[in-house]
């Protein structure tokens, strides 16, 4: 928020004098500021041995978490299976009824039983 | 505050090409306009450190991008002066506190001419306060239009400069600014 307020005083200026603004112009510490921001670090990543011990932990880390995941997609599959062979075995599991049995008898084409007396 | 001299555009732009490959050349750009940009934001914020601090943001930042800067009739103050505005608004919004601005009895006379009101002695002082008060509740990025055009003496050109507009349009807003000012002070 700014606010507004009149100077009414003609010997006090409203602006700073040369010398208070040259106090602040200062080119040698925003050089330094620049490089710093910008020049990429002397030492690599992992030769820093702080940083190349938490690059360690994190694609450690990073392995368990796989890992883990993998693990449970493997139960899940196997659960999944199981589940599946459970339901096969029950459909086909000879209940007797007449029309499963139905489904379940082979269906042969009469031009095939043609086709085998032919070649007999 | 005059950044439109031809000679000074040709300095400007062979030190510019040489600060894009040397960072280290940006050194006389830096001093040239130092205290032109200084001012600008200290009339903006009214505090002298805070200026300081803000001023060496705009050249760092200046410094960081002049590759983008692309002379295309813009002058380099301008640019300039185009950072400079952005970072002081984003001061004010991360700022929570209100900075007084001190400025002179002249900008607002001068104003006050351009919308055609004047009064006697006793009764101008009573219009110059209440002309303030509708200056400090008017938008910030209207403030900043008259702040460019009567408290930093800024002609239509400059401000055009600095919006990336025309001087036409420049002068346009800043008079319909003015009316709607007027009709908010009666």
């Amino acid at each position: 928020m700014r606010e507004y307020k009149v100077n009414r005083d003609p010997n006090k200026s409203t602006v700073p004098s040369k010398e208070q603004i040259d106090k602040h112009k200062d080119f040698a510490t925003l050089s330094h500021k620049y490089e710093k921001l910008t020049k990429r670090p002397k030492k690599p990543l992992y030769k820093d041995p702080k940083l190349f011990i938490a690059l360690v932990v994190i694609v450690i880390v990073a392995y368990l978490i796989t890992e883990v995941i993998d693990k449970d997609n493997d139960k899940q599959k196997d659960k999944q299976e199981q589940k599946d062979e459970q339901s096969n075995a029950e459909t086909s599991g000879g209940t007797g009824c007449a029309m499963c049995k139905e489904k379940e008898r082979p269906k042969y084409d009469p031009d095939d039983i043609e086709k085998k007396s032919r070649f007999d | 505050m005059k950044f439109d001299k031809p000679n000074i555009e040709i300095n400007d732009s062979e030190q510019i090409a040489k600060a894009k490959k040397n960072r280290d050349a940006f050194g006389p750009l830096y001093e040239k306009y130092f205290e032109r940009v200084f001012l600008y934001i200290f009339k903006k914020l009214g505090d002298e450190d805070t200026t300081g601090d803000v001023c060496q943001l705009v050249f760092l930042k200046a410094m960081m991008n002049i590759q983008k800067y692309e002379d295309r009739g813009v002058p380099f103050g301008a640019w300039l002066f185009r950072i400079a505005s952005n970072e002081v608004n984003m001061y004010y919004r991360k700022s929570s506190k209100t900075h007084v601005v001190e400025i002179e009895e002249s900008g607002l006379i001068n104003m006050m001419g351009e919308m055609e009101v004047s009064g006697d002695k006793a009764h101008e002082i009573e219009l110059q306060e209440k002309l303030i008060k509708v200056l400090n509740a008017i938008k910030p990025e209207h403030a900043e239009l008259i702040d460019l055009r009567f408290f930093q003496s800024m002609s239509f050109k400059e401000i055009a400069e600095i919006y990336d507009i025309s001087e036409a349009n420049a002068k346009m807003k800043t008079y319909r600014l003015l009316e709607k000012i007027k009709k908010d002070w009666f």
